[in-house]
């Protein structure tokens, strides 16, 4: 029974995606391929061809929905249920392909509905001011955990998984493109390898030109790009920053598409001749985005050193939501590492300056006059993390803000030019930013009994249990499967958790009122003197810290003197605190700012290379990293270099050799470090060209971390929480000891 | 395979042939790389230099296959014609391909300029050195599946016509040119401008 | 048995070193090698030790009239090598003279050897046109040109490919030739640009390049193949790319024939 409806279900889904994509089958898995044949078969019965059997099919599979999340099952039947329908997600999770997931999505769907509406309908009472108050608090933040968790598996369950489509053969065919990289106050030497990779882009001379957007008015870009051949290009006021900027810009230009690279996102030499080919095949598309790709840790990596093991937190965005989101033709505009074609960008009247977020409410625009958008999941530009983790809450916030703007000045549900499931994609992005109160809440939830002795949940402990522990299982192990490449779990709580009280306000202010609040830049490329603790940012996490520890405390006197009765209650309250506690310690372990020693960023990457001694001898060898103005390197066993000795190092693209000169600073046991001498230009170029823009740079390790293992994942938050107290108590006794020693005269400095 | 090779590992993984991906900019620098010097634009080394036979002396001249007078266009460059600029500096990126940027076709002057001259240059007899030659040797690999072989063609230059606009001039370049009865290379400024500006600028800096 | 003509028209490109090189790569990567040497400076078998004042040779043999086998000398390595040997110089002359005469001489005399049908066999030739390149390149299956990345090496291409189509086009054994460029070193704009063009205009027909590195050399001098003397250095690496390389494409050939 279950089975068949489940199938329907997703059989509608499938059909309503109207597009035949190819199931996502990877072993060849015997009982798999049977599965999959099953379901191709029964989606491709000339019965849903005809659309009043579509209909009758959803009507149907919406009506057994509803009475499975409905129906009243005694606790012994609710334990049976949940036992079948969590027994046959564990058996789907076995089987590879799409049609296992979406059936996984459907049990998860069913469970938390179930939940959803057992809750809704059973376990809100109003009793005392404390107990309702709390109660719809709690409630409220559920529905939008459900609302998001639906929208979500909507969003990601079907990614496109577009392919790049090749250019015609006769590149006099090929349309001419301009490439604006914005500039306001970044050092040259974070925009020069940027602006050699544009220069460097594979595309007909003459259909190409590179335009430096500098609204710093710099003196030394002005010189650099006299110097290399591309254009300046300046106006007299930096109304609407970078929006603005490109708006400027784009009088003066003419190229019949413009592709933007923020100054620090260095493209491949094959970026465009990946992504003009959808443009050619596609009239009415209007924008294609691409993936950021951060080749240093943001914040999250690289104080809890997950650099490469872990997704980070853009991954999922970038590699799954936008992915999904080109599904339904929804793709918006990220503001870099993307191309627009000009004739829709001028009708909509450029980049949007009503918002802080110019970038997605472009793309809203472009939406509303009918042009697609499309995403092609290949990271073919790369840039810098934000640096530190207050650089990244103010850039999260801006975004937020600005969601919230557009929410309010241009709202997706409503108005003209969208398609329903454009909407519900826009309806998500929105929403996902408003997670900062109930994330608040969840981590407090439980504090309402253990120190008010407030009953929010009028069930009692074990039923909760037969409800809630199923809603979350599916939901974990679904997810983990639908985004297990792109986001590991749990992770997902930390990373909400930091930002939490930070977007809170900013979204809600912009809420209310649009207008308030400026637009701030995020910083890129500075230096972090030595290892220190951002008390400032941690302090919200270090209140709830203190009051989960007091509800703790409090809990366990009850459990033991108080409240014996309700023992299970205050177990599960106790077990939810210290959830919530491991969660704070990552949040602070994430506060923790370590020591950055070089300025420049140290981007792994290995290629075969050649050292040229200057006694005549060479010797093959890889490259392991690069910073500006230097490599690390491999040499072979027994092959080593002497400090001090000038060498020339060879790099290689295709066939062509490349020599750098260089001098050994460093020699150790695996590894050689290089500084690069000074290069010309061309030479800059040449380098930029065997490294930074290389076709498939970031094509390694995109996507290819380590997989989802929720147990693993478990136990990696819960050592970082653990991390996340040490680091508090050890940079609190170094603030204690500081206080303690200024009295004291002739005092040592630390 | 080559040493170092990009474009096949991306294709790979995302779909898309190699073969079809044109490598403008390394094409772009060979032709700067051999433009450079004079005696690699006019010596090509993928097809034999076929030398006619000798005629003795007073015999009438043969036809068109036989030696072709010095001074009209040869079917291959005379080998010992370029030997004498072996010892000639390269040629320095004419001076004013100084078009300080590019611009595109939409109409500023040098792409009208380029438009003029580059039938003017195209149309005049181009020296059979600069097409593909009709049957190349046997290439090693091309019958061989394991190594993939791209097409015998020797290295076309991609733009369309411009490319066989000689190499701006010096005046030894100009003189030989006349002798040979090839177009003379024009005085640097009409060199096709904007094509490869970026790699010009650099060279010169 | 597999003939590989290393040729080249013009002197000092470092012919003799990169045939000597190639068959012990190609040794080390398993093949049955012979070397022989077709050129009277009897250089090559100086890269696989034979004490210099040894005269032994094939030209001596064939003036004699006697068999090659005596003359074999096996050094170090696994690949065998066939000195030319030392002659005076009215031998010499009758030498040339007879390998006039005689245009399947070469042929005649491997095919004596009883080499197996996988054995590949790796001539040296002295530069420019010559009786000894002729007799080589109308026997070998591939031609590998060698050239240095300058302007005269560039120059003289033409006539070498001149000189292949003359005697190797045609043969229905005939695979191909491939160019090698020797003593590569980009960090002169020259050099790198001679690499880059001789690359656009002969594709894949560039088998590799051998970087300049004084190890080459040395390891002469050490009496050792560089192969053993530097294993990692880039010309090593290069010359067994190369030998790999020629073993693939004599491989398809193989099963395609």
């Amino acid at each position: 029974m279950k089975p068949a409806r489940s199938r329907k279900t997703a059989a509608r889904k499938a059909a309503a995606a109207g597009k035949a994509a190819a199931p996502a089958a990877t072993r060849p898995n015997a009982l798999s391929a049977k599965v999959r044949r099953l379901g191709l078969a029964f989606v491709e019965m000339p019965l849903w061809d005809s659309i009043p059997m579509r209909v009758l099919a959803l009507v149907v599979a919406l009506c057994l929905f509803a009475l499975v999340a409905t129906v009243p099952l005694d606790f012994w039947q609710q334990v049976g249920f949940a036992a079948v329908c969590f027994a046959l997600a564990v058996w789907l999770n076995r089987l590879k392909g799409h049609l296992a997931t979406l059936v996984m999505v459907v049990l998860s769907v069913i469970a938390s509905s179930r939940y959803m509406y057992w809750r809704l309908t059973e376990t809100v009472g109003l009793g005392g001011l404390f107990d309702a108050v709390f109660g719809i608090g709690l409630v409220l933040a559920e529905l939008y955990a459900f609302t998001v968790l639906m929208l979500g598996y909507f969003q990601t369950a079907w990614p496109l998984q577009r392919r790049p489509v090749p250019m015609p053969a006769d590149s006099a065919t090929w349309p001419t493109v301009d490439v604006f990289i914005p500039t306001y106050n970044e050092p040259l030497s974070v925009v020069k390898p940027t602006v050699f990779a544009a220069m460097s882009l594979d595309w007909p001379r003459d259909k190409i030109n590179v335009y430096v957007l500098d609204d710093g008015r710099r003196e030394e870009f002005r010189a650099f790009c006299e110097k290399v051949g591309v254009t300046h290009v300046t106006r007299s006021h930096n109304r609407h920053a970078k929006a603005g900027n490109i708006n400027e810009a784009l009088k003066d230009t003419s190229g019949e598409y413009v592709a933007i690279f923020d100054c620090d996102h260095i493209p491949t030499r094959s970026f465009l001749q990946i992504c003009m080919g959808w443009f050619l095949k596609d009239r009415r598309l209007s924008m294609l985005q691409t993936p950021h790709y951060f080749f240093s840790p943001d914040p999250f990596e690289k104080n809890l050193q997950t650099f490469q093991e872990v997704p980070n937190e853009g991954e999922l965005f970038y590699g799954l939501v936008q992915d999904g989101n080109d599904l339904w033709d929804a793709t918006f505009f990220c503001g870099s590492c993307a191309i627009i074609r000009r004739a829709p960008l001028l009708e909509v009247g450029g980049i949007a300056v009503e918002t802080v977020t110019e970038d997605a409410h472009t793309a809203l625009k472009l939406h509303r006059k009918g042009y697609g958008t499309a995403y092609l999941a290949i990271p073919q530009a790369a840039g810098l993390a934000t640096e530190s983790l207050s650089g990244h809450v103010g850039q999260r916030i801006r975004w937020a803000r600005g969601m919230a703007q557009i929410c309010r000045l241009d709202n997706p549900l409503l108005g003209p030019g969208l398609t329903i499931w454009q909407r519900m994609c826009y309806l998500n992005a929105m929403l996902h930013f408003f997670y900062g109160l109930p994330r608040l809440v969840f981590l407090t939830a439980p504090l309402a009994y253990l120190l008010f002795g407030a009953h929010v949940i009028q069930a009692s402990a074990l039923t909760i249990a037969t409800f809630a522990l199923p809603h979350l299982l599916h939901a974990n192990m679904t997810n983990s499967r639908v985004q297990g490449q792109f986001r590991h779990s749990f992770w997902n709580e930390v990373y909400e958790s930091v930002l939490a009280w930070y977007i809170m306000r900013p979204v809600l202010v912009a809420f209310f009122n649009p207008a308030a609040g400026k637009f701030n830049v995020t910083p890129k490329g500075g230096v972090i003197e030595e290892a220190y603790f951002d008390w400032e940012i941690s302090r919200p996490y270090l209140v709830l810290l203190l009051l989960n520890l007091l509800g703790i405390g409090v809990g366990l006197l009850r459990l033991f003197l108080w409240n014996q009765f309700e023992a299970t209650t205050v177990v599960l309250n106790l077990i939810w605190t210290c959830y919530n506690l491991v969660i704070l310690g990552a949040s602070i372990a994430v506060a923790s700012e370590t020591r950055q020693i070089r300025v420049a960023h140290r981007v792994a990457m290995t290629l075969p290379a050649t050292l040229h001694f200057a006694d005549g001898r060479t010797t093959v060898c890889e490259t392991i990293d690069f910073a500006e103005g230097g490599i690390g390197m491999r040499l072979p066993p027994g092959v080593t270099a002497t400090v001090g000795e000038p060498v020339q190092i060879s790099l290689y693209l295709q066939d062509d050799e490349h020599m750098f000169p260089a001098k050994v600073v460093f020699q150790g046991e695996s590894h050689t470090g290089l500084v690069l001498g000074e290069m010309s230009p061309r030479d800059e170029m040449a380098f930029i060209q065997c490294t930074f823009a290389r076709a498939d740079a970031w094509v390694g390790s995109w996507g290819r971390k380590r997989l989802d293992a929720p147990g693993l994942a478990a136990g990696q938050i819960l050592r970082i929480g653990m991390l996340g107290f040490h680091n508090m108590m050890f940079h609190l006794g170094r603030e204690m000891r500081r206080l303690l020693r200024r009295p004291e005269p002739g005092a040592s400095t630390n | 395979m080559s040493q170092s090779d990009d474009l096949s590992k991306l294709f790979e993984r995302f779909g898309g042939k190699a073969e079809a991906y044109q490598e403008i900019v390394r094409d772009d620098e060979a032709a700067q790389a051999r433009e450079r010097w004079p005696l690699l634009s006019s010596v090509r080394v993928d097809r034999a230099a076929a030398v006619p036979p000798v005629q003795p002396a007073g015999a009438p001249a043969q036809d068109g296959a036989a030696a072709a007078p010095f001074w009209r266009a040869p079917a291959e460059p005379p080998v010992a014609a370029v030997e004498k600029v072996i010892s000639k500096p390269p040629v320095p990126a004419p001076a004013a391909a100084m078009e300080p940027r590019f611009r595109t076709p939409g109409g500023t002057p040098p792409p009208a300029r380029a438009a003029d001259a580059a039938p003017a240059v195209a149309a005049p007899l181009q020296p059979p050195a600069w097409e593909p030659p009709p049957a190349p040797p046997a290439p090693l690999l091309s019958s061989i599946p394991s190594i993939p072989s791209i097409s015998s063609v020797p290295f076309a230059p991609s733009a369309p016509a411009a490319s066989p606009a000689p190499a701006a001039g010096t005046e030894l370049s100009r003189i030989f040119a006349r002798l040979e009865g090839r177009p003379e290379p024009a005085p640097a400024a009409e060199r096709a401008p904007g094509r490869r500006s970026f790699l010009d600028r650099l060279n010169r800096s | 048995m597999k003939i590989i003509a290393v040729v080249s028209a013009k002197g000092g490109v470092g012919k003799t070193t990169l045939s000597a090189n190639l068959a012990e790569a190609l040794a080390a990567a398993g093949e049955r090698v012979l070397a022989v040497d077709l050129d009277p400076q009897n250089a090559l078998r100086l890269h696989f030790g034979m004490p210099p004042q040894e005269v032994g040779g094939h030209a001596r043999a064939t003036l004699a009239g006697e068999p090659w086998e005596p003359s074999l000398y096996r050094g170090r390595s696994s690949a065998l090598v066939m000195p030319f040997g030392a002659l005076n110089e009215a031998d010499r002359s009758a030498f040339e003279a007879h390998l006039v005469t005689h245009p399947g001489w070469l042929r005649a005399q491997l095919g004596a050897l009883g080499l197996g049908h996988d054995d590949i066999v790796v001539i040296d030739t002295p530069p420019g046109p010559s009786p000894y390149m002729r007799q080589a390149l109308s026997c070998a299956q591939v031609c590998v040109m060698v050239a240095l990345p300058d302007a005269a090496s560039y120059a003289a291409l033409p006539l070498m490919e001149d000189l292949i189509r003359t005697y190797c086009e045609g043969r229905p054994d005939y695979v191909g030739h491939v160019l090698v460029i020797n003593q590569v070193d980009v960090s002169r704009q020259l050099g790198k640009d001679v690499v880059q063009t001789l690359r656009a205009q002969l594709g894949e027909r560039v088998l590799g390049v051998v970087h300049q590195d004084q190890a080459v050399a040395e390891a002469l001098a050490y009496d050792r193949s560089v192969l053993e003397y530097n294993p990692h250095s880039q010309a090593t690496h290069d010359l067994l790319r190369c030998a790999d390389r020629l073993r693939q494409a004599l491989a398809a050939h193989g099963e395609a024939a």
